[in-house]
């Protein structure tokens, strides 16, 4: 299985190992370069990647700035020739790190390790919710739900038949229906895919309601819809 | 009929880390000389860089540009001068004046001309074993 990666570095005769590393491996095809993180973070936003090399110290923002400014990033190797940035590393839960300069068979255990988080992600197992309404616990059945919206402190969920309004944050809710087929379509919605009739210019279009869409989702819900 | 085994038997020179770039390289001599190539251009860039932020005593830009060298001697097979530019980097604090640093920075600056010097030398050899084999 190839990965798509990219890689974010600004020293080219690191770029330029990394990149001869990949090719040797056959497990990552590299996508595009970036000497900055600006760049890169333009980029991730049109396009889906699996894995980012991503360097520390760049000019500009650095590589923590921009695993902040990511919503969903991609796996993520940190190459860097500091051993003082592990911590933080640790802390933003990254595949792993490199330190340079690494031989290629340190690269390889890298590589390896990607393959192990991808294969740890769970598959979706749950196709139900329960949610708690004027003291009753709810069952919703995810392929029941069109959308979700958020209303401040609390959630409404849309089905055919009727409306939910349960005390919940969306942030919460996004992550309880990861894997469902639900796909976050603005900071106030979540959508499910399946429901989906339309993608309009700036509107998602389900069973005749009209959602709106971030620029930023854009491309994933693109992708999710599979248009061709 | 060319010997494989003796073609693919390049040895770095001695005053270079063997056995590092031996795993590094992994016998890809041509990878070799395009690195050692690009490593030098980005030093040559670099020092004069460094230079500058010496005579403007701007300590953190000069440590950003110490940190950025760190790497490319590593990719020279030149570890002890990584580690010698790891220790200057260290002391490229930002209330450390630059006073205190020109003379180390100097004396740094030699030893990088040096290694660049044999990194050039090397690069030659590379370049005509890897002609020899094309």
């Amino acid at each position: 299985m190839m990965h798509k990666g990219i890689i974010v570095e600004d020293l080219k005769p690191a770029a330029d190992i990394l990149m001869r590393f990949c090719q040797r491996s056959g497990a990552v095809g590299i996508s595009a370069h970036f000497l900055n993180a600006e760049d890169a973070l333009a980029y991730l936003d049109e396009h889906r990647v699996d894995v980012m090399f991503l360097d520390i110290e760049m000019p500009g923002i650095s590589g923590f700035e921009l695993m902040d400014r990511l919503e969903y990033p991609p796996q993520v190797i940190l190459t860097t020739s500091k051993t003082e940035y592990a911590y933080d590393a640790f802390q933003y839960n990254v595949t792993d790190y490199l330190r340079k300069p690494f031989t290629y068979d340190r690269f390889l255990e890298s590589v390896q390790k990607l393959r192990i988080a991808r294969s740890d992600v769970p598959e979706p197992a749950e196709d139900h919710i329960f949610i708690k309404v004027d003291g009753k616990l709810i069952r919703l059945e995810g392929r029941d739900i069109l959308y979700i919206e958020s209303m401040g402190d609390y959630v409404r969920f849309v089905t055919q038949q009727r409306k939910y309004i349960t005390h919940n944050t969306i942030k919460n809710i996004e992550s309880r229906v990861e894997g469902m087929g639900f796909l976050k379509v603005h900071r106030s919605y979540i959508v499910n895919m399946s429901q989906v009739d339309d993608l309009q210019d700036t509107n998602l279009i389900v069973k005749g309601v009209s959602i709106p869409v971030s620029k930023s989702h854009k491309l994933r819900i693109r992708q999710e819809l599979n248009i061709i | 009929m060319t010997d494989p085994i003796k073609v693919s038997a390049y040895r770095f020179s001695e005053g270079f880390d063997v056995r590092f770039l031996e795993d590094l390289y992994a016998g890809d001599t041509q990878m070799a000389e395009e690195i050692f190539l690009s490593s030098l251009d980005q030093l040559e860039e670099s020092i004069t860089m460094a230079d500058l932020h010496v005579i403007l005593k701007d300590t953190e830009s000069l440590r950003r540009v110490i940190h950025r060298m760190k790497p490319v001697f590593g990719y020279m097979g030149l570890l002890f001068v990584q580690e010698l530019v790891q220790h200057f980097e260290d002391r490229c604090v930002p209330d450390r004046r630059m006073e205190e640093l020109e003379n180390a920075w100097h004396y740094l600056r030699q030893i990088m001309c040096d290694a660049n010097r044999l990194t050039r030398k090397e690069c030659q050899k590379l370049n005509e074993f890897n002609r020899l084999r094309a």
